[in-house]
């Protein structure tokens, strides 16, 4: 069984308080017009809210598609555990990330700018931080909420701009990775996903149609270790990553690719992952939850709620809750999704709700 | 799952995984097993994500394709509304950031495939579906792409090109999509090497189904005589039996519908006496022919263009005049009789 020491502080103290209750309040409504707008600017009163005091920001992105079914926008709806919810419409070229703290970074991009805003999912406001030509395709908010990385393509060519840091206060954004060059062996670029290690640095992961690469930023020095070849990347740990093998879905293995080019392989036929503190965690072949060390390969299982997958993290997620860096959010689906996403405890038996949504 | 043998099976994994393989054959295969032979899987939309209607039109009629060409006992394919199995499309495809269609499976009880929504915004621009977007040049097609991706389901990985891609269209599972209007990029059958891994996973169809061109599979062909000494101008009948020699599923097979061919052995070599005709018993052909000397006689079966199955032939089979005929003799007119 596992004991999920892990997951220390895996939500904050409050939440956990009304875990022992049972599945938290839901918000009292999500207000939004039909179809919502735009979101008014916030107050200058400082920095968003970051702490536990403010709540536990949560946000959800839902595709909006036409009777075709083809992409028009996206309904990002957010708000605070437990409080009032929000909703606003974007572009179909959009993306959002986080929450640190209350904070979401939106990126939307009607096709002439990319505009970048941290959301504040308390008061259901936003602060403009960023216009720019090329387009933003993700971004991160750093764990200070000082600065953001930002992921750019050419907006004529689409082709790779690099990694971007942006401070929040203002000022010049400064390069910090060039866009990486074609590689026959990987084929055009499908997406790029940014990631902090818990060390701080700057993981970005670039996957053409099935292949990716990942480059490991060192913040202080710049300096970067490329690893590849990889499916999709669940984490960092130390000099290596976390991926899945190139497979064309799931089951699929996980392996722990390092920037020699050693591997080792962590689980053969593995489901949805996610990792947090050192530790994996996965569904495996059968469907059942259980953890991992990244390093040691030192297996538990997790005795979770049936039907709860790990939620992925990332700028290509399109949902979260603000959790501890050593915390894995499980959900139905893997999604904040209805009522009931879930965010793993410290209790054995606490996968419980904390954030109930409504539609 | 397999966990006894990770060592093993990792370093295979890994070598298929990671090395680029220039091999040319059958298509790699996925791992997590195999449904029953000729297991009719239905599938449904799923409620969440139902699929347009030209996508679901174009979806079910991949499922034909797949069905009418796997040319083995691999699963088929059809709709219906009360299905476990899932078709997924929108936003949230749980395989990753990037790729068009993803699919899971854990055979036999359960699959799902998800495919994006069209509009898409990848790194490089915006995802259109051909059947979706009035068909502009560089459109993904849904019907080809759930081709691909019920060959998944069935059991087989991406295809190992050669460098130059120059044998991309033998196989629909590729790694990479083609767009339109690039060569492959609406296939609607399973090509050869996509079909050889069906057929060695799941057996062909039926004994008379021609193997892939893919692989090369050995035969054994065997043939007795209706007698073994005879007077001159008897007709002797053989009876030959064909059969696969390959590994797994594709030992021992009876191969119908094949054309053996009777020879018998000349100064020079083996000479063709007749082609042999096919009878009710699998794999059994049978000839007749007047015998008017001591001879041998063998089974050839000549590897055609048309299949992956490789030549062979059988043991000799002597045949002994021992008397001259007196009275009355079978009438021989020349060549042999058929």
């Amino acid at each position: 069984m596992e004991p999920m020491r892990w997951i220390r502080g895996v939500v904050p103290i409050a939440a956990l308080a009304l875990m022992g209750a049972g599945v938290m309040p839901r918000p009292l409504a999500i207000l939004a017009a039909d179809p919502p707008g735009p979101l008014p600017p916030c107050p200058a009163s400082g920095p968003p809210g970051k702490g536990i005091g403010d709540g536990i920001g949560w946000y959800r992105l839902e595709a909006i598609l036409d009777g075709t079914g083809s992409l028009t926008g996206q309904r990002l709806a957010f708000g605070v555990i437990g409080g009032v919810g929000w909703a606003t419409d974007l572009p179909a070229e959009s993306f959002a990330t986080g929450p640190v703290g209350t904070t979401v970074l939106v990126g939307a991009d009607d096709g002439v700018r990319s505009r970048l805003s941290l959301v504040d999912a308390t008061r259901g406001c936003a602060t403009a931080i960023g216009n720019e030509a090329s387009v933003v395709r993700s971004a991160l908010l750093a764990p200070d909420a000082s600065a953001i990385v930002e992921h750019r393509v050419d907006r004529v060519t689409r082709s790779d701009l690099g990694v971007w840091r942006r401070p929040v206060g203002g000022g010049r954004a400064v390069r910090l990775l060039a866009g990486i060059s074609f590689d026959r062996a990987y084929g055009r670029t499908f997406s790029t996903e940014l990631r902090w290690a818990l060390d701080g640095r700057l993981a970005a992961t670039s996957c053409g149609e099935l292949a990716c690469r990942t480059r490991i930023m060192e913040a202080g020095s710049g300096r970067s270790v490329e690893i590849g070849r990889t499916g999709p990347v669940i984490g960092v740990a130390e000099d290596a990553v976390i991926a899945y093998a190139v497979c064309p879905g799931l089951p699929c293995a996980l392996l722990r690719f390092d920037a020699r080019g050693g591997q080792r392989m962590l689980a053969q036929a593995a489901g949805r992952a996610a990792m947090a503190g050192g530790r994996i965690v996965f569904e495996d072949a059968t469907g059942r939850l259980g953890s991992m060390d990244a390093s040691t390969g030192d297996r538990r299982r997790i005795d979770a709620a049936a039907g709860l997958v790990p939620m992925p993290d990332g700028s290509g997620a399109r949902a979260g809750v603000a959790h501890a860096d050593d915390a894995v959010l499980l959900a139905p689906d893997a999604r904040v999704d209805g009522i009931g996403t879930t965010a793993i405890g410290r209790q054995a038996d606490a996968a419980r709700a904390i954030v109930g949504v409504t539609r | 799952m397999r966990r006894l043998v990770v060592p093993g099976i990792s370093l295979v994994l890994t070598l298929l995984v990671v090395l680029p393989v220039g091999a040319h054959g059958p298509d790699p295969i996925l791992m997590g097993g195999l449904y029953p032979l000729n297991a009719a899987l239905e599938y449904r939309w799923a409620a969440a994500g139902t699929p347009p209607a030209a996508m679901r039109t174009a979806f079910n009629e991949a499922a034909d394709d797949a069905t009418a060409s796997r040319k083995s006992k691999a699963p088929s394919f059809a709709f219906d509304s009360a299905a476990t199995n899932l078709v997924y499309y929108g936003a949230d495809v749980p395989c990753g950031i990037n790729g068009l269609a993803c699919l899971r499976r854990t055979p036999p009880d359960w699959f799902g495939v998800w495919f994006r929504e069209n509009n898409h915004r990848f790194d490089w621009g915006t995802l259109k579906w051909c059947e979706l977007s009035s068909s502009p040049d560089g459109c993904y097609e849904i019907e080809n792409v759930a081709l691909d991706e019920l060959g998944h389901v069935m059991v087989l990985d991406h295809h190992d090109n050669f460098s130059d891609n120059s044998d991309f269209g033998d196989s629909v599972v590729q790694t990479y999509s083609r767009t339109k209007a690039k060569a492959g990029w609406n296939a609607h059958v399973f090509a050869r090497c996509d079909v050889a891994t069906l057929q060695q996973q799941y057996d062909v169809a039926t004994w008379s189904t021609l193997y892939s061109t893919c692989m090369g599979v050995p035969t054994d062909l065997t043939m007795t005589g209706s007698a073994a000494s005879v007077v001159t101008g008897s007709m002797v009948t053989f009876t030959a039996v064909l059969k696969s020699d390959g590994a797994g599923r594709l030992a021992g097979n009876p191969m119908s519908g094949r054309v053996v061919v009777l020879q018998q052995r000349t100064s020079s070599g083996w000479a063709d006496v007749l082609t042999m005709g096919g009878t009710s018993a699998s794999g059994t052909y049978t000839g007749t022919t007047a015998v008017r000397s001591s001879v041998d006689y063998r089974a050839l079966f000549r590897k055609p263009s048309s299949e992956g199955a490789l030549s062979t032939w059988s043991s000799a089979v002597p045949i002994t005049i021992t008397a001259a005929c007196t009275g009355t003799c079978p009438l021989v007119s020349g060549g042999p009789t058929k």
